[in-house]
């Protein structure tokens, strides 16, 4: 079942052409890589799919509904759940209250009181194994904790669809290690995921399907024993180093 | 912290009941009432939106509240009220236009908006008495005199101060600081931010109103020049950021050193220069101090 | 509304548009080279002004004459801003407009209790001959005022596109790092953008004077009217300056003749809230280039 679609997915912006007719289509429950050398417009797709840009040209459709140009906080309402590279936090607040937002306004079903959200953020925090750092403020976290409440973030709307983008950057290889464990421990939740990794052994091993940018196209789309032999992605990274 | 809070009212409220001279009650009255405005200020601020037009809400409460004092039978008590209904209402078209603009864009629209509400009030002789604004606004209780004053603006003081902390520790409050903090990271995570600015606008500007009605009756009098304008608008900005922004007691605190310092101190020595404390304030903060005073004296202390 | 009325409104609007560029064309530089909005840049205008009209009155030479002066006695003000703006925090538009808000208070208060509050007019006879073009009369003053300012504008663009400095400066207003890294000293560039802004602001006071009563609260509203136009205009842009300073002051002066002169500063309020609206992002770097 169809639960993330695009279609010819154009972004300008102004001369530069950062996305070239993307088309794309997500399953439920998949892990699917998104891949690519830097540059290639991996995370202006996320931007499109959360809402955070409008695409120039092509539609995207959520759950059987088209979301083009929807503001964000209706795509997140609709089961959205994002992660950003560069961890961006509520810096002034705990972390247990940064769960507790993505806890307390993710829809008109579900409206928790203050405390009640911030009991729910501890189950999170217990997820992605942050419980110890509840009470602590954002802004003294480390990059692996900081990564972790990304995720939290994340989750803490019970997203159906998570885009996680660069989760293992920057970690040190046990931090690698816990990461893949930790896309095992979301698709065991049911969640469908789309992640973006630059170390692309990281998620090789997990995935079901890749898709490889290059430029602001999508030059491969298929399980990873081919696309990992294929020459073109070959080239495309090879440029790269 | 219940008990120190009653300690420290029943202490306030025992000035007049004393027999302080007529002046100090005026003069703490009006800090108090400064410090109700401060503190408006910055419910606004801790949702993010500064303004540089309080002075609109202000005004508009107090013409409120005074032509219906004027003009009408209504009781003194419903003319306050109403001048909160009215800076609440004032408050909208800027929450709306919150959609849109942003930080210092949004900063110089509530300042153009206060100066037309001025140059309206200004003009409007049918209205609102032109330039030369309304006089001989009756007090709230014609028989209370100077501690009647007193109490109001006390009252105002621990209304404002209530409302905060009740926010504060809401869902609300959580929306105010997500937004504050990232605004589109809390869209991102299903938060809708205009309904939430708007919000923090109308409860700004309902408790400016009722302080800018509670002036009125005050003080008797009021022009268009000074109610709407520029200096009321910057006065709760300075004394909000001098005092501290993120502590409850920090505007209050702001307010009542700088009126009064500025009363006590300059208004005798150098009238000329009496609003000399405030300018320094800003400068001190923006270069400076930015958790203002609060930020000398204490770690921040985080709730629960 | 007569020919003769709306005329004269047209040549009013257009002569006060094309002060009202120049106006904004100091507040600009300030806003591009260091992204800071001066909201007390109305106060350096009527500090020029009080200088103006303070040369004037104690020689009853022809006022004009002063405007190397009244140039040259904002210089320090414009170092000093420019110290105090350096060390502000992010987001750098935001806290400036904190700063200079209260920084063009306190000039207020200073004006106010060394100049009193007496409205002051210059009267310079030779300044009052009015001159018919047609159906409209102007004053001989006016005119000069509308050709000074074009000049200065002139002079303006030409130092920012065909010299030396200038190209540094506008290299400097548009990428800060970019500049650095070209070999362009961007700390000298941006003070001496502030000393320019201030001096052509204190220049622009002088001829406020010549048309305008000085007093110490008159430099607000010439605030928002830089700010207007380099919303509308965008801040590097002296032709969209000029552009908008003429539509604003045509505006005004139709909406003057048709109502009454009380309303004109409505009209600059409402312009300005139209013109945020219209250009939400319009302050922020890298749109206005």
């Amino acid at each position: 079942m169809a639960i993330l679609e695009g279609h010819n997915l154009t972004m300008r912006f102004g001369g530069l052409v950062a996305l070239k007719n993307v088309t794309f289509t997500i399953t439920s429950n998949e892990l699917v890589a998104l891949l690519g050398p830097n540059g290639s417009g991996k995370t202006t797709l996320f931007d499109l799919i959360s809402g955070h840009l409008t695409p120039s040209e092509g539609t995207i459709r959520f759950q059987g509904e088209t979301i083009t140009g929807r503001s964000p906080h209706r795509i997140a309402r609709l089961g959205l759940g994002r992660t950003y590279q560069i961890p961006r936090p509520f810096p002034a607040l705990t972390v247990r209250e940064n769960v507790a937002v993505g806890a307390l306004f993710r829809g008109a079903s579900h409206s928790p009181s203050r405390i009640h959200a911030q009991r729910e953020a501890e189950r999170f925090l217990e997820i992605v194994g942050l419980p110890d750092k509840a009470g602590a403020l954002a802004s003294t976290l480390s990059l692996g904790d900081l990564k972790r409440l990304e995720l939290a973030l994340a989750l803490a709307t019970r997203p159906a669809l998570l885009l996680l983008d660069e989760l293992a950057a920057g970690l040190p290889p046990r931090g690698r290690e816990e990461v893949i464990s930790l896309y095992g421990k979301l698709r065991a939740r049911g969640l469908t995921i789309v992640a973006i990794e630059h170390d692309f052994r990281t998620l090789t091993q997990v995935a079901d399907r890749i898709l490889v940018l290059n430029q602001g196209s999508l030059i491969a789309d298929g399980p990873p024993e081919v696309v990992l032999t294929s020459r073109r992605v070959a080239d495309a990274y090879l440029g790269e180093c | 912290m219940i008990p120190t809070a009653a300690l420290i009212l029943f202490a306030l409220a025992l000035p007049p009941v004393i027999a302080f001279h007529p002046y100090y009650l005026y003069l703490f009255g009006t800090a108090f009432l400064w410090a109700s405005v401060a503190s408006a200020w910055n419910l606004l601020e801790t949702a993010g939106q500064i303004s540089f037009g309080h002075a609109a809400f202000f005004g508009a409460g107090a013409y409120a509240s005074s032509l219906v004092a004027l003009r009408t039978n209504l009781s003194p008590q419903l003319a306050l009220l109403l001048g909160a209904l009215v800076g609440g209402v004032t408050a909208v078209p800027l929450g709306l236009a919150s959609h849109v603009l942003r930080s210092a864009s949004l900063a110089l629209a509530t300042f153009a908006y206060a100066e037309a509400l001025r140059v309206i009030a200004r003009n409007w002789d049918g209205l609102t008495g032109g330039g030369a604004g309304l006089i001989g606004i009756p007090p709230v209780d014609s028989a209370g005199g100077r501690a009647e004053g007193y109490y109001l603006s006390l009252l105002l003081l621990v209304t404002a101060l209530a409302v905060g902390r009740a926010v504060e520790r809401s869902r609300l409050g959580l929306a105010f600081a997500a937004i504050r903090e990232r605004e589109d990271r809390a869209q991102a995570l299903g938060l809708a931010p205009t309904p939430v600015k708007l919000t923090a606008f109308v409860l700004s500007g309902g408790l400016t109103g009722l302080g800018g009605a509670l002036y009125a009756h005050t003080v008797g009098s009021i022009q268009p020049d000074l109610v709407f304008g520029p200096s009321f608008s910057l006065l709760p900005l300075i004394m909000a950021t001098f005092g501290g922004i993120r502590a409850p007691l920090g505007p209050t605190l702001g307010a009542l050193v700088l009126h009064l310092t500025s009363q006590l101190v300059l208004h005798p020595l150098l009238p000329r220069l009496h609003q000399l404390p405030y300018a320094l304030a800003l400068i001190a903060v923006a270069l400076a101090l930015p958790k203002g005073l609060v930020g000398l004296f204490m770690t921040r202390r985080r709730p629960a | 509304m007569s020919l003769a009325t709306f005329a004269q409104a047209l040549v009013a609007g257009a002569v006060n548009g094309c002060f009202y560029a120049l106006l904004a064309s100091s507040f600009g530089l300030i806003l591009g080279i260091s992204r800071a909005l001066n909201l007390a840049h109305g106060e350096f205008v009527v500090l020029g002004a009080y200088v103006g009209y303070g040369l004037w009155a104690l020689t009853g030479l022809d006022p004009l004459l002063f405007l190397p002066f009244a140039a040259i006695a904002l210089l320090p003000l414009g170092l000093l801003w420019a110290r105090m703006l350096a060390g502000l925090r992010e987001p750098v538009e935001l806290q400036s407009l904190v700063l200079t808000f209260g920084l063009s208070l306190l000039l207020q208060n200073l004006m106010l209790g060394f100049f009193r509050a007496d409205y002051r007019l210059l009267i310079a006879p030779a300044l009052e001959r009015s001159v018919a073009l047609g159906p409209v009369h102007v004053h001989w003053g006016r005119i000069l005022l509308a050709g000074i300012s074009l000049a200065a504008l002139l002079s303006l663009h030409l130092f920012l596109t065909r010299t030396r400095p200038g190209r540094a400066i506008l290299a400097t207003s548009l990428n800060r790092e970019a500049a650095a890294l070209m070999g362009i000293n961007v700390d000298r560039m941006t003070s001496l953008t502030f000393l320019m802004a201030a001096g052509l602001a204190g220049a622009a006071g002088l001829l406020f004077a010549t048309v305008h009563y000085v007093h110490p609260a008159a430099g607000m509203e010439l605030t928002l009217l830089a700010i207007i136009l380099v919303l509308l205009g965008g801040v590097g842009r002296l032709l969209g300056l000029l552009l908008g300073g003429l539509a604003l002051g045509l505006t005004e002066a139709l909406t003057v003749a048709l109502t009454a002169p009380r309303w004109r500063e409505l009209v600059v309020a409402l312009f300005l809230l139209g013109a945020l609206l219209a250009r939400p992002r319009g302050l922020i770097p890298g749109r206005s280039q």
